[in-house]
């Protein structure tokens, strides 16, 4: 670089090395399937989809010299294409860098499915939303798995998980399972971000939204699977710290999640209060669904959440609750101040750093790596 | 040509046969599908019940009776249940849909007024805002999120303006201008209805001509967190332990800790020889008030022992010195972590100058 004054005289002459690579070659990329059709698999393995001009494998972590290095695992929501899960997944990696963000970094694909998010084809055919969910809760699996090789590898307390939208009924359910499974913790800090997901399943006291004329369903995120039991969520601690960004005016939450939860059973779906069964129904023969063994196959195409979305709703109470203190950040007031407009819902990946900085920010802060 | 004759004939022959057979066939599909088909919607068969309620008895563990399950027959499937056909579904997701929208775009009536620094009215202030609202699916034409509105108003010389006249969700705040001034802080995000022609609801906006010099930064102590009391000095953004400085700060948790156990957590700011006054989070800090401050803020909390205790971030106007200096700090307070000790996350500003003015 040289430094001129107005008559070409060089005032100031330095020069610097700088190394140019994709940015594929700086983060991990586990999935455990990209097509909606397919089950997702239990181990999550590296993307294959990587650029063969200046890549022959898929890149992957050489032993960290630090025993201290952190590790954050993104997993993200609901109508991603392939691409699309990797620029979110990029972008977050690059605003935590600026923030000061030093360490290790990968994205979960899973598979969820993609819409053009045209109205007509939600509102007519919701299966195509409660397929992404039903991919999601059969995704945890295989998060759970790679969350606890990454526990092996990194360390207790150097695993840090973030999700958006859909991707927290991934995130939400891995941490389940992991306590389910006697795991403990494997993750420091959890971030749900602007989560899909009814608030009940983690604490059944927060609001129920109203609905005319009536649920047709009984609220089983917040009491599973009877009648006054805890809600399903109820006691989990895979996570260190959980911690809620909501935004109580997110507009996929208020509009697509609630409509869709309302409009639940889906076709070819029903609850019969009579016998208190779940079941598919088909011309010839019909299919009955139980708890828990069919809970996610419930969750997704038949019961209806009672609670408002987990993203939008404060005061969130369960692994949120620490003493009398909520772990939440309010991304509708200042400085994040977060609309009511579609873009919003996902604002963090969006729009420029300038306008995003505080929202990276507090996450690092929120995981205590800043 | 005979083998052929017998062909025909015997084709001619067997047509009748064909078309019974077919006919019988049809019909007993279409006994089939009707014997096996949908009824009514369960929303409107099925008996009126409470929220969470069941009509069944589940056993101890939840899981449903062999005895219920063994009622549950094709037959009485198709009857006591009655799944709703999916034309049926169609036309009450429809009837929802109408519902949830008609629901969601209330009409729009927003009372704002924009004011400066010292609260005077502002004229001629441009306020641009989006008002969203949900539209009813158009199959031959989708679109993307809700329709969106860009609406302008320009202040009148009461610094008022006025939204209303359309239906919405709520509106985006998408900015507001005035040569020689810049907005304070405020949430982006309304609903359809906000403050009255009465009471309207306020921005502020400050001159850019007052700049104070302000001193401060975003600064983390570690600390050992056994109740002792930390000094920080707010003019060099130092902590010590020798009883000097403008907050003391302390946090006491124990330090036998027992995963199972609930245990007590504490933490606490006291300002010496002045005060703290809460905001809730997010408020602008650009000018401190003159009173309303109290000398210490306290937390005290039972956590388990495997949880991280924290205050949470908390926003406070600041008195220091008996009145000579005024600022502002968002502090969180922790209890140890994993690997982290007590610790003391500051992010704070204050002016030298015994002005109240922060920004």
């Amino acid at each position: 670089m040289t430094i001129a004054d107005g008559s070409g005289n060089t005032l100031a002459q330095t020069e610097a090395f700088i190394e140019i690579v994709d940015i594929k070659q700086m983060y991990e990329r586990w999935t455990v399937g990209d097509n909606s059709q397919v089950l997702p698999v239990s181990v999550a393995t590296l993307a294959p989809d990587y650029p063969t001009n200046s890549m022959t494998a898929p890149f992957q972590y050489s032993q960290a010299q630090n025993t201290n290095t952190p590790y954050i695992l993104h997993v993200h929501g609901y109508n991603m294409p392939t691409w699309c899960k990797d620029r979110f997944a990029e972008t977050e990696y690059k605003r935590l860098y600026w923030q000061g963000y030093q360490g290790r970094y990968g994205s979960f694909r899973w598979p969820t499915t993609v819409q053009n998010f045209s109205f007509s084809t939600i509102f007519s055919d919701a299966q195509a939303f409660d397929l992404s969910e039903a991919n999601a809760w059969a995704s945890s699996k295989g998060l759970l798995n790679l969350l606890m090789n990454l526990d092996k590898v990194y360390g207790l307390g150097n695993v840090y998980l973030t999700a958006h939208s859909h991707g927290n009924v991934v995130a939400g359910e891995a941490l389940r399972q992991a306590t389910q499974q006697g795991l403990g913790q494997v993750v420091n800090t959890y971030v749900a971000m602007q989560a899909a997901i009814d608030s009940h399943t983690y604490d059944a006291t927060t609001s129920i939204r109203p609905l005319l004329p009536s649920y047709s369903t009984p609220d089983r995120y917040g009491q599973y699977y009877t009648n006054g039991a805890p809600c399903y969520f109820n006691g989990v601690s895979g996570a260190g710290t959980y911690v809620n960004f909501f935004n109580i005016n997110d507009w996929a939450l208020v509009n697509t999640w609630e409509l869709d939860q309302n409009e639940k059973p889906d076709n070819g779906y029903s609850y019969s209060s009579d016998l208190d069964t779940w079941w598919a129904y088909g011309v010839f023969s019909s299919t009955i669904f139980t708890f828990p063994t069919n809970t996610y196959t419930i969750f997704s195409y038949i019961d209806q959440g009672h609670g408002f979305a987990f993203g939008m709703q404060p005061n969130v109470g369960g692994p949120f609750l620490k003493g009398s203190t909520h772990n939440q950040v309010e991304l509708d007031l200042p400085p994040y101040s977060f609309g009511t407009a579609h873009i919003y819902h996902s604002g963090e990946f969006r729009s420029d750093n300038p306008q995003r900085w505080q929202f990276w920010n507090s996450v690092l802060t929120q995981m205590k790596l800043k | 040509m005979e083998l052929g004759s017998n062909t025909n004939e015997i084709e001619i022959n067997m047509k009748p046969r064909v078309v019974i057979f077919v006919s019988v066939s049809a019909l007993l599909i279409m006994a089939v599908i009707y014997w096996r088909r949908p009824v009514q919607s369960p929303v409107t068969t099925e008996k009126p019940q409470a929220i969470g309620q069941s009509n069944s008895t589940p056993s101890a563990n939840g899981s449903v009776s062999n005895e219920s399950l063994s009622r549950i027959t094709p037959q009485n499937i198709g009857t006591l249940t009655s799944p709703a056909s999916s034309s049926t579904n169609d036309a009450r997701r429809a009837e929802m849909t109408a519902r949830f929208v008609e629901q969601k775009n209330e009409p729009i009536e927003f009372y704002g007024m924009v004011i400066d620094q010292d609260s005077n009215a502002l004229s001629g202030v441009n306020v641009k805002v989006t008002v969203e609202q949900v539209i009813m699916p158009v199959s031959t034409v989708p679109y993307i999120g809700p329709k969106e509105i860009s609406v302008e108003r320009t202040t009148g010389t009461d610094g008022r303006f006025e939204i209303s006249g359309m239906k919405g969700e709520g509106f985006d705040l998408e900015s507001i201008q005035k040569d020689g001034y810049e907005v304070e802080p405020t949430k982006r995000g309304f609903g359809p209805s906000g403050g009255s022609f009465e009471n309207p609801t306020i921005f502020k906006m400050w001159s850019t001509n007052i700049h104070e010099k302000l001193i401060g930064g975003d600064k983390k102590f570690q600390i050992i967190p056994d109740g002792r009391s930390y000094f920080i000095n707010l003019t060099d953004c130092t902590i010590n332990e020798s009883g000097q400085g403008d907050l003391k700060v302390w946090i006491n948790y124990t330090n036998q800790v027992q995963d199972s156990n609930l245990h007590d957590w504490s933490a606490g700011i006291e300002v010496i020889n002045g005060g703290l006054l809460e905001q809730v989070l997010g408020s602008p800090m650009f000018e401190a008030p003159a009173d309303g401050y109290v000398p210490t803020f306290q937390v005290e909390q039972k956590i388990k022992g495997y949880q991280g205790g924290e205050t949470g971030s908390h926003q406070f106007f600041l008195r220091l010195r008996n009145g000579q200096i005024y600022g502002q700090m968002t502090i969180d307070l922790y209890a140890p972590f994993n690997e982290v000790p007590g610790l003391i996350r500051l992010s704070y500003a204050i002016n030298l100058s015994g002005s109240q003015i922060l920004r």
